[in-house]
């Protein structure tokens, strides 16, 4: 097991050079020099109130004078050391408000998560124990709808309707979970809720498939044969072996919901990384944008990691040998 | 006989006439099997009218607005409402389509077809090419999709090819993923190994064998990924980096002015809302049909 760890974690490296390498590229062929871009900025960022420092001197200072590939192993060897630069825009280390809004991105997406599995393993269950009933269709028609509707509309609709009929505004600001849960979850909740319903559909899908799949299977049939409930053998024998299936693709759909994110965060006023990044990009302050690009993604790697060891758990045929 | 020969008298030559016919029955026996996936084709085929007849369907000028009728809701004049300018929201949204389906259907041929042609390619060759392939769709595959696309839409300027690209470029690794997987099982069929017997070129192998067969999944995926291209490029114009003002895209007829005015003109929301939702689940039920129809082994699922 150990190993296999080890061995999952070195399998990263390659892919986050590679990333980190796009990323690089990336920034570098955007148009235009970052210099002038700086410079010509009247936006209020730090380096146009700060006023008079000369194009070389920032040059220097945002190490550009260095060839391409010292640049890139510079901000590498940076990044490794926790150090992600500091903001063009605001001159503040970048590592600072990373670290202040991930926990609440972080939280965002696992409530969605956690919600789209509350309501898709259920829903799917029923889909399958009563497959093609009245019940199934319904169920596989609104899964199929929330697969169609764009999240940020429904973000949208929920605070115009909030704001119409029940004069409700969700609460804005940096609410902590440990500093005042109250405000965090009435925050988050709505958004955690729309991130939830795509999350809902496509896991009402796949627990769907998965369980007419095992109640084929020869040990469903000797189960029953047995004289088991049948809601025994629904719940232990069947849905643990189609539960697999949904945990990888509930990993998977990890990182979209990190998508996801982006722009209810922005829709919702929430404090998060989501909001960083669309700032940032309106901002053009490509340092952030590329420490948050990264960070995504390797958050994004790690929940793969997770979700790979979880299968030993939940299916104790496969071993990590 | 009679058919064939009424078919002449029109003045058709005969096979073509009776492919005709075949394919209408080919199609009314899609509609009757899946009537979900015939709802989606109606809708597909509908919006495609709507954009290339837009001229004749908006009843006005998408852009100019009439100064007295500014916020008005929705009426028989104005059948989805107006805008704070006073420009019809239905002929609004009857020109998004056209943005709509073209950044969907040449980002996903761009980049679900190119992927798709790329992950066959890297799943014949095999070897080094193929691990090192894979890896760079790994990283890729690393970023959402949305992220991605406004990160590149960021770098590359805003613009409709440039929308077109970024989505392109994010839906490039799942196609790739899937063809693989798809040429490594046909791969091991005993064709396949026919062909080399007899000394067919790889080249030969892989345009006459490899991907006639592997075209069905290509056309599922396409579908759903269509309508989810549709989703994306609402997503980057709502958040301003999509298609430029002169165009109306759904998208972006939601953001801005339309998102300070939502409390008193609820419709300017609600409408280009609804038709981003028709169009996509239009593209899944048809998705979800051809799956059917073309892997039996998912059929009644």
């Amino acid at each position: 097991m150990a190993k296999y760890i080890v061995q999952r974690l070195l399998l990263i490296i390659p892919t986050i050079l590679l990333l980190t390498l796009l990323v690089f590229v990336l920034m570098r062929v955007l148009p235009g020099d970052v210099v002038q871009l700086i410079l010509g900025d009247d936006s209020g960022g730090f380096v146009s109130k700060g006023g008079n420092m000369s194009a070389d001197v920032l040059r220097e200072r945002l190490g550009l004078n260095q060839p391409l590939h010292m640049q890139y192993l510079t901000w590498l060897w940076d990044m490794v050391r926790g150090d992600f630069g500091r903001s063009i825009y605001s001159n503040t280390p970048v590592m600072e408000d990373i670290l202040l809004r991930l926990p609440i991105t972080i939280q965002l997406a696992l409530m969605g998560t956690i919600l789209g599995m509350l309501l898709g393993i259920p829903m799917g269950i029923l889909s399958a124990v009563y497959h093609n009933s009245w019940m199934d269709n319904l169920l596989r028609f609104q899964s199929i709808m929330f697969l169609a509707v764009p999240s940020f509309w429904l973000g949208l609709v929920v605070i115009l309707a909030g704001s119409i009929w029940f004069n409700y505004v969700p609460p804005i600001g940096r609410n902590v979970l440990w500093e005042n849960p109250i405000d965090n979850l009435l925050q988050l909740m709505w958004p955690a809720l729309i991130l939830g319903s795509s999350g809902m559909a496509v896991k009402a899908r796949m627990t769907r498939s998965a369980m007419l799949e095992v109640l084929r299977e020869d040990y469903i049939r000797t189960a029953r044969s047995k004289g088991l409930a049948e809601q025994i053998v629904i719940m232990r024998h069947a849905l643990k072996n189609a539960l697999i299936p949904v945990v990888t693709l509930s990993g998977l759909t990890f990182a979209s919901l990190m998508g996801g994110t982006v722009i209810l965060e922005s829709i919702f006023a929430i404090p998060g990384m989501g909001q960083l990044f669309i700032l940032s990009i309106q901002r053009q302050d490509y340092t952030v944008v590329q420490s948050t690009v990264v960070v995504f993604a390797l958050v994004f790697m790690l929940v793969n990691l997770v979700v790979d060891l979880t299968y030993g758990w939940l299916d104790p045929r496969i071993s990590y040998s | 006989m009679s058919k064939e020969r009424a078919v002449e008298r029109i003045g058709i030559e005969p096979r073509v006439g009776r492919r005709i016919q075949r394919s209408l029955a080919g199609l009314a026996t899609f509609a009757r099997r899946q009537p979900l996936g015939a709802i989606g084709l109606v809708v597909i085929v509908a919006s495609l009218l709507a954009a290339v007849l837009a001229n004749w369907v908006a009843p006005y000028d998408p852009n100019v607005g009439t100064a007295d009728d500014r916020l008005v809701g929705p009426s028989a004049k104005y059948f989805f409402g107006t805008d704070h300018q006073g420009r019809d929201q239905f002929s609004r949204i009857v020109y998004g389509t056209r943005i709509s389906l073209m950044v969907s259907f040449f980002s996903i041929a761009l980049g679900t077809g190119g992927g798709y042609l790329l992950g066959i390619i890297s799943g014949y060759i095999g070897g080094k090419f193929d691990i090192l392939f894979q890896r760079v769709m790994d990283a890729i595959l690393a970023f959402p999709s949305l992220l991605l696309a406004l990160v590149l839409v960021a770098v590359l300027s805003p613009g409709i090819d440039k929308v077109i690209i970024a989505i392109a470029i994010a839906y490039t690794p799942r196609a790739a993923r899937v063809s693989r997987g798809v040429v490594l099982s046909l791969k091991e069929n005993v064709y396949v190994d026919a062909a080399r017997v007899i000394g067919a070129s790889p080249t030969r192998i892989m345009l006459r064998h490899v991907l006639p067969n592997s075209l069905a999944p290509f056309l599922v995926l396409a579908s759903v990924a269509l309508g989810s291209a549709i989703l994306t490029e609402a997503a980057l114009s709502y958040l301003g980096l999509g298609v430029p003002p002169p165009h109306s895209s759904w998208g972006q007829m939601m953001s801005g002015a339309a998102q300070s005015f939502a409390t008193i003109a609820p419709w300017l929301i609600i409408f280009p809302g609804v038709a981003i939702a028709v169009l996509v689940l239009g593209f899944n039920l048809f998705g979800d049909a051809l799956r059917d129809v073309w892997d039996p082994k998912l059929r009644g699922r």
